[in-house]
């Protein structure tokens, strides 16, 4: 044995026979802490490429390895209304297609070889693009990285596989009860068709194109606004110089570093409910909107959150109660638009309501008195002796340093908020508790089986279900050959002119009948009168008379909303909605008025439920209906469409008839829905006119 | 010509192994004679790697207990022990132990009766009912001295953003961060859970773990499938019935039953820990002597005696359920202290790990039935006999049957022609970067050492491996591949959508 190391072993021993009569210290003791060892700031390297790149770097040797980030302003929020989820596809087809020198099999084969990655990753206002490889691999790495983010190939072929992968992702959306709540209490706070909120269907995975992920990329993918930040074993100045070679080819053009969309917000207080009839635990999420991370009140709201979410929403409703495993409260800061306060838990469902009481009672309580000196000192400790974690390795400092950049916030704005957490008092999260929590507003979502809840959820406010159904996709037509083509527009032309001309067809404004409704329940025929009016193009009000007075439905193309005599209005159901829109939108004259947009195809003869005629398809945005013309008058003798029931959705078939001519245009006066054989309703007109006088307010909702 | 270019091939093939050999021994072997490691008279083994990038330290305990130490009855109790292990000990959680055990040895005694009552012929209705009566009221009364998540509290005041804990089938995971000045303050805390704990708050806590169950199963169309997989895969050895127990066990277990399996399997010889981060060795020793060489060593447990036997066919079921299809498929290996192993692992990285794995290449972009497909090991643990895993998800309109299929293909012809040179360095190179990446972080780093010390026998195998890495072959991963994946050794599970 060497000395030095008989010396250490003596010394070590010496120090543990002396050290077992030393007393243990008892865990709540006050331990007198050594002082903690300095944080060593790293020296993050900066630089500034003449195409406006920013570039950060930090010498990292502890092992052979390099990560890169290149963070992009774009994201997921910019997506046209029509097309939600073009930037994820165009995310996904950068790096799985390749470029041109290397496409997209090649690239993973290669990647793969290597033990690299690089991934991009698409959220709501930022794209992030992420290298890591072992250190060797530097200048491959880089010619890929400046090979993908300059030229990207977009195959037809990994387009198509992207949109399967999305496809089925919407196909699974309501396999898991926790996404299924995560995501419609997104949409109760910013608004369902809101970009933080929305989510993609299949009708706009169909819409994106090819030139669609090519202008997105042509337009976001530009050196100026990109930070990249790179670290690992590597020296400082000789990196600087590999990627200014890399990267400074890439000529400047002007992008404008796109603004987030900007969100508004009214308080209200809202019970919704979603059923799920195979589970025995309640999903509850309740609360409002949140704040951003720069207001001044940020600190405050930090230490209030955590004595909210740990102290009183933990404590109390999982320890003390036992009614869950999961429970939490988050005040949440968003970096650029307001984030989301939320409280929530799942609970069996014998506990529901009882869970959500106790969860509101926390939030009023924490507004009515101040928290405790002890609370307050913990929660302080808790975030000030944890600072140290956010600073514990070159990758986290680096991170945070860009994206303080990406988002505007001075770069120590991390110690700013210690500092301010510091000074926070006991009358100061009192004041903030008062000032943004709204136990009274809230929008509670639960999602689970009310059959078996404590009590009914209509306890607590009038609910509103919310109907999760998947709209489908529509059904994909095989392109027309160019003769199908040429003959669907010449027949469709015909039963313009049949039904009183494309000219008179155009000159409608607007429409009114009086109808009478017949409709097939389990419970029996039902038979209602009423009104319709119709402002083309997208706005339709029906008048109901019913025994306790008049019942108003309107659907506009935002908005659906009915109208009981004595009550407020609430909103229509989805699946109601979606069937009037789809109404107005297969409605002939809006047909006339939009013809030049609908692909249109001839399918030959038909006979449908024993009608014969001659069968087209129409199809627009991946909406298709069909219409059977009769064979000599040209008039539309039926309507094939999907619409969507109570059950979901299925093919409907409307026969047309009784034309009569109705200030000079024909007009089917009876109409019978069928599903298959059996009849589902009917609508006979007993009086209809078009251009009539039509006061705008009719259409207004209260 | 022929001879150049392959002598030629040969020399960069040569080139390359020697400089990534010289690159790899370099950092590797430097951590790892970073690393000291010491054992208490009581048995409990210490292994400590120190790293002073920044002022924190990583805390691992690995207790050598899960859920396949369990027995008919107490399913879910290492689960719920794991729980308990939060409650507080003697000091810690309560204002006042000596009246609190009297309440708490009451609602004990009152529980039993309980039990006892319901389980007769004709329970007296009215008798269980005073007794319910009776034991809430002790529970209160026991409740009044508790001092509520005061362990969590303590760790939390210091700083801790990790502390937690989880269990699987193998062991039960102790988890801590501190900044690196709180070193005592850990081992104050820490010994005091082991040696003095107190299962307070226990009938509410198996509430918990009961909506923990409700959470990740029952309402979990996956978490159901797994369930189930684990109970047709292994007939005989506990690996069959899951970490989370059946709600039935949950329900009976007592607080007797609790303190009985912690004396039993939380003895200091059964607890390995690994800290890594800003300390220094033989400080850490120093103060695990004082600290946790009091707690008394136990009799070893009894090991478990059960072995899967080898299946006498497929087996395949299914889980109707209101979720799209989905397919998982096991394979029967052995643990993972076997040499078959790393051949086992490299499969699983060739088949189906990363885009250019084969799986992913057959059935997501060429034949496009797939969305996600994989392999993994170590399923449900790695410590006996455990599974090769394959699943896949299927893309839309397609079924997990057209995905059985093609994953069967690709298996057959691993079998038949094994893998490709440059396959098998893909993997080695994958393996090397992910131990550096797992290496950079304390955590990581921390449970890493503990499971090779425990499952595989010595910590040093973590650095071993990568020698044996270098030596894998073809031929070596056809022969495992033909001796472990076939379809009698196998069991299938699928989600089959289930309408409303």
């Amino acid at each position: 044995m060497k000395r030095t190391h008989i010396i250490k072993n003596f010394a070590f021993f010496f120090l543990v026979i002396f050290g077992v009569g030393f007393a243990q210290k008892n865990p709540k003791e006050i331990f007198q802490y050594p002082p903690l060892h300095a944080i060593q700031m790293p020296k993050i390297a900066e630089a500034v490429l003449k195409n406006h790149m920013r570039l950060f770097l930090v010498e990292d040797p502890q092992y052979p390895t390099i990560d890169i980030r290149i963070m992009i302003h774009t994201g997921s929020v910019y997506d046209p209304p029509e097309k939600v989820g073009l930037a994820s596809i165009a995310g996904t087809v950068i790096r799985t297609g390749g470029s041109q020198k290397f496409p997209g099999d090649v690239l993973d084969a290669l990647l793969e070889t290597l033990g690299a990655r690089i991934e991009i990753e698409m959220d709501q206002t930022m794209a992030m693009v992420s290298a890591s490889f072992l250190k060797e691999d530097i200048d491959k790495i880089l010619e890929i990285l400046v090979d993908l983010l300059r030229y990207p190939l977009f195959p037809e072929e990994k387009i198509e596989l992207a949109k399967i992968e999305q496809r089925s992702m919407v196909a699974r959306r309501n396999d898991d009860v926790r996404e299924i709540a995560d995501r419609e209490f997104q949409k109760l706070i910013y608004g369902k068709d809101h970009p933080y909120a929305r989510h993609t269907e299949y009708a706009f995975i169909d819409a994106i194109t090819r030139d669609d992920l090519v202008q997105f990329h042509q337009k976001y993918f530009q050196p100026n606004g990109m930070i990249l930040g790179i670290w690992g074993d590597f020296k400082t100045q000789e990196m600087k110089k590999k990627l200014a070679k890399i990267f400074s080819p890439w000529p400047e053009s002007y992008t404008e570093i796109p603004r987030p969309p900007s969100v508004e917000y009214a308080y209200t207080f809202s019970v919704h409910y979603i059923h799920k009839p195979d589970v025995n635990q309640s999903n509850i999420i309740l609360g409002h909107i949140g704040t951003t991370l720069d207001n001044p009140d940020y600190p405050a709201l930090v230490v209030m959150n955590q004595i909210l979410s740990w102290d009183r929403m933990f404590k109390q409703i999982r320890t003390r109660e036992g009614l869950a495993y999961s429970v939490w409260g988050y005040y949440g800061a968003e970096y650029d638009h307001p984030g989301v306060f939320s409280v929530g838990c799942q609970t069996k469902s014998q506990s529901t309501v009882k869970a959500i009481r106790m969860m509101l009672e926390e939030i009023r309580k924490i507004q009515n008195e101040e928290v405790s000196d002890e609370e307050l000192q913990k929660s302080k400790d808790r975030y000030l002796n944890g600072f140290v974690f956010k600073l514990d390795s070159k990758a986290k400092i680096i991170q945070r340093q860009m994206t303080y950049l990406y988002y505007g916030l001075p770069p120590n704005f991390a110690e700013k908020v210690k500092n301010e957490v510091e000074k926070v008092t006991k009358a100061d999260v009192l004041r903030v508790a008062r000032k943004y929590l709204h136990p009274e507003h809230v929008h509670i979502l639960v999602v689970g089986r009310e059959e078996e809840f404590d009590e009914p959820l209509s306890q607590l406010g009038e609910v509103h279900p919310i109907d999760i159904t998947i709209p489908q996709p529509q059904k994909q037509m095989p392109p027309p050959t160019p003769e199908e083509e040429s003959q669907a527009r010449l027949l469709l032309n015909q039963m313009f002119t049949a039904l009183g001309g494309m000219d008179s067809l155009l000159a409608i404004r607007n429409g009114k009948w009086e109808v009478q409704i017949t409709q097939n329940t389990p419970m029996g025929e039902m038979a209602l009168e009423g009104e319709i009016w119709i402002a083309y193009p997208d706005q339709m009000r029906i008048d109901f008379n019913t025994s306790w007075g008049k019942m108003k439905m309107l659907v506009n193309s935002q908005e659906a909303w009915i109208e009981i005599p004595g009550q407020e209005s609430m909103a229509m159901p989805e699946v109601q909605a979606n069937s009037v829109r789809r109404s107005l939108r297969q409605d002939f004259v809006n047909l006339a008025k939009n013809f030049s947009e609908w692909k249109v195809q001839y399918l030959g003869p038909a006979t449908w439920n024993g009608i014969k005629g001659e069968e087209v398809a129409i199809a627009k945005n991946g909406e298709v209906f069909h219409l059977l013309l009769d064979s000599s008058s040209k008039l539309p003798l039926a309507k094939r469409y999907t619409e969507s029931g109570e059950e979901g959705p299925f093919e409907a078939t409307e026969v047309l008839s009784d034309y009569k001519k109705l200030g000079g245009i024909f007009t089917p006066m009876k109409s019978e829905v069928f599903s298959g054989e059996k009849k589902i309703s009917q609508t006979v007109i007993t009086q209809g006119q078009y251009n009539v006088e039509l006061d705008s307010a009719m259409f207004k909702i209260k | 010509m022929k001879t150049k270019i392959l002598m030629r091939n040969a020399v960069i093939w040569g080139l390359a192994l020697i400089f990534s050999a010289g690159l790899k021994a370099k950092t590797l072997a430097d951590i790892q004679n970073q690393i000291r490691e010491y054992v208490l008279s009581n048995g409990m083994k210490w292994i400590v790697l120190p790293r002073h990038e920044a002022p924190v330290v990583s805390f691992h305990v690995y207790a050598d207990v899960g859920s396949a130490n369990e027995s008919y009855g107490m399913t879910g109790i290492s689960h719920l022990l794991e729980h308990l292990a939060f409650k507080g000990t003697t000091t810690v959680g309560t204002t006042n132990y000596e009246e609190e055990k009297k309440w708490l040895a009451r609602t004990d005694s009152l529980y039993a009766l309980i039990q006892m009552e319901e389980n007769k012929f004709k329970p007296d209705t009215l008798k269980i009912k005073a007794l319910r009566n009776a034991f809430d009221q002790a529970r209160a009364k026991a409740q009044e001295y508790v001092v509520s998540n005061e362990f969590i509290d303590l760790c939390m005041k210091e700083g801790d953003p990790e502390v937690n804990a989880y269990t699987n089938a193998d062991g039960t995971h102790y988890v801590n961060a501190l900044p690196s000045n709180r070193l005592e303050f850990w081992m104050a805390l820490i010994s005091d859970r082991f040696l003095n704990p107190v299962f307070r708050e226990f009938y509410k806590e198996r509430d918990v773990v009961m909506e923990e169950r409700r959470l990740r199963v029952e309402t979990n169309p996956i978490g159901k499938l797994i369930e189930d997989f684990f109970a047709m895969a292994f007939k005989a050895h506990p690996y069959r019935h899951g970490t989370l127990g059946h709600m039935s066990d949950l329900r009976h277990i007592t607080r007797k039953d609790a303190i009985e399996y912690f004396q039993k399997y939380y003895i200091p010889s059964n607890l390995t820990v690994a800290i890594v981060g800003d300390v220094n060795p033989e400080e850490v020793f120093r103060l695990a002597e004082i600290y946790f060489a009091r707690i008394p060593s136990g009799p070893k447990p009894e090991p478990i005696r059960t072995e899967e036997p080898e299946q006498w066919g497929e087996r395949r079921f299914q889980v109707m359920a209101q979720s799209q299809p989905v397919l998982l498929i096991g394979y029967h290996r052995p643990e993972a202290k076997s040499n078959h192993d790393l051949p086992l692992e490299a499969i699983s990285n060739i088949l189906g790990q990363g885009r250019s794995s084969r799986l992913y290449q057959k059935l997501v972009k060429e034949l496009k039935i797939a969305i996600e497909v994989g392999s993994f090991n170590g399923w449900p643990g790695s410590k006996y006999p455990n599974l090769c895993a394959f699943y896949a998800i299927p893309a839309k309109d397609k079924t997990n049957q057209e995905c059985l299929d093609a994953i069967d293909a690709e298996i057959e012809k691993i079998k038949k022609e094994s893998v490709t040179k440059e396959e098998l360095t893909k993997f080695k190179r994958t393996t090397l970067k992910s131990m550096y990446d797992q290496m950079k972080n304390n955590s990581e780093m921390a449970e890493l050492l503990t499971f090779y010390e425990v499952v595989h026998g010595d910590w040093r195998t973590l650095f071993e491996r990568i020698q044996t890495l270098d030596a894998l072959t073809p031929e070596e991963i056809q022969k495992v591949a033909n001796l472990y994946l076939n379809k009698k050794n196998r069991t299938i599970g699928e989600i089959v959508p289930e309408s409303n």
